[in-house]
């Protein structure tokens, strides 16, 4: 197992009194791809979204237990937050571009993080949507809202919007349910291309992106950490009847 | 637990029984190509060739089956090495009514029913590849894969009865009181040599039925 970028110890997360997530570790590898996949409802999102502290902005959440990052608990009160989300950062289900032009779409992290030199912003945001495969598309008019993009190329942006906060881990949530199979493979390159560069934690309702695209896979059922290893061995062989059930589809 | 993927179930259903089936027509052929020789009976033989059209048959539809299967249910963990290895399996099942079909046609060849000497240790060698193959068919029926490295073992004994035949042969071609038979005992050596092959294609159908039930090369821990 290579180095781990982030490390979770029985994890418990309540919603108001219903428990969520059921005393679950694991260790994210760093620069590889991590899937999480399982039923609906099974805590997936809901974990995914801990590990930058999404889950804060619910105020009936609760939880106990240690996530840490880069050797740091999380859940530490002089843990900065808003930093934590730079270099944990999220992409959705559907694309949320903020509804500006292109270009300060991809300029608004490094604008946040106080970069104010145009000329930089400007080389900023042609390498962003350079590494994203965007640029050759819209480079002709960066000024074109966002929002008059297809659903791939906004999913894109999304990506190069994250991309260029320089975070350390992307948290993906089923980020291709809504694309058509070409979109899904342009994001799937993606991934690949920027993984050396920065850590992947996926959740896929679609078994045949996580076998094609992680090199580890976690399933996850009711709350509970089922099997965690390396994917080629979750789809060809896995250790638990409950993970054989789900992937060959007898989870009814 | 609800049943799900019925679609799916049915048609992994369908490549089993096919697989079983073109498994006992080999078996049959094998039971039949040898009866043929050993009693010189070629009426018997010609059905073994007939037989080997339906056997060739069901290898273009399990393939063409197996490979929708994948295209279209992308299937996964035990489903996925069924299916991969019936594909794999149905080469060596299609290899038993090929050495068949051989020793079928070197019924033909004979001049006369062949002596004891070598009839005994062929209808040995059948005995032994039948028994593998019926005990193969058997655990990939019902799932258990124990007894898997014993069949294969059993693919030795075969082996003998072979290098005793060779032995004979030798025996026949320097004798030349029986050297006469010379014909005969190289068409005997040949049917020989075809079982030989046909225990060791029953082997590696033993060996990929561990794969699709274990996940793992026989003997070894690592996957593939």
């Amino acid at each position: 197992m290579p180095k781990n970028i982030i490390k979770v110890e029985n994890l418990n997360l309540w919603f108001k009194n219903k428990k969520i997530l059921k005393d679950m570790s694991m260790e994210i590898a760093e620069h590889e791809i991590t899937s999480i996949i399982g039923p609906s409802g099974c805590g997936k999102s809901t974990f995914i979204r801990t590990l930058n502290r999404m889950n804060d902005l619910i105020p009936t959440c609760r939880i106990t237990g240690n996530i840490f990052y880069e050797n740091k608990n999380i859940f530490s009160p002089g843990i900065d937050v808003t930093n934590l989300r730079r270099r944990v950062g999220q992409v959705f289900q559907k694309p949320n571009p903020f509804p500006k032009s292109i270009f300060e779409n991809v300029a608004f992290g490094p604008r946040l993080y106080g970069e104010k030199n145009k000329n930089k912003l400007n080389s900023l945001v042609k390498k962003y949507l350079e590494r994203v495969g965007l640029w050759e598309e819209v480079k002709e008019n960066l000024n074109r809202n966002a929002l008059s993009l297809s659903g791939g190329q906004q999913q894109r942006l999304c990506i190069a919007r994250v991309l260029a906060a320089e975070p350390k881990v992307m948290l993906m949530d089923e980020p291709c349910s809504a694309l058509d199979p070409i979109s899904t493979a342009k994001i799937e390159d993606l991934m690949q291309k920027i993984k050396n560069d920065v850590t992947i934690v996926i959740v896929t309702h679609n078994m045949q992106q996580a076998a094609r695209v992680s090199q580890f896979t976690g399933f996850f059922l009711m709350g509970e950490l089922i099997e965690y290893g390396k994917t080629n061995d979750i789809f060809t062989k896995p250790r638990c009847k409950k993970t054989e059930d789900y992937i060959t589809g007898r989870f009814g | 637990m609800k049943k799900s993927r019925l679609v799916f179930q049915k048609e992994l259903k369908k490549l089993r029984q096919d697989t079983f089936e073109m498994i006992a027509l080999s078996k049959e052929m094998i039971e039949k190509s040898t009866s043929s020789f050993v009693c010189f009976n070629e009426t018997k033989a010609r059905e073994v060739t007939e037989m080997d059209d339906a056997v060739d048959k069901l290898d273009k539809k399990i393939e063409h089956r197996g490979i929708e299967i994948l295209a279209t249910q992308q299937p996964m963990a035990k489903d996925l090495r069924l299916i991969s290895g019936i594909l794999k399996i149905i080469t060596d099942v299609e290899r038993l009514g090929d050495y068949s079909v051989d020793n079928a046609n070197l019924t033909e060849k004979l001049s006369e029913k062949p002596s004891d000497e070598f009839t005994q240790h062929i209808l040995n060698m059948k005995k032994t590849s039948i028994i593998m193959l019926d005990k193969c068919l058997l655990i990939l029926k019902n799932g258990r894969s124990k007894e898997l490295s014993e069949i294969i073992s059993m693919d030795d004994k075969v082996d003998e009865e072979y290098y005793k035949i060779q032995d004979t042969t030798v025996k026949y071609l320097k004798d030349p009181k029986k050297n006469k038979r010379d014909h005969e005992s190289m068409i005997a050596l040949m049917a020989a040599r075809n079982l030989e092959r046909i225990a060791d294609h029953i082997s590696n159908i033993c060996r990929r039925s561990y794969y699709i039930l274990e996940g793992e090369h026989i003997g070894k821990n690592q996957t593939f």
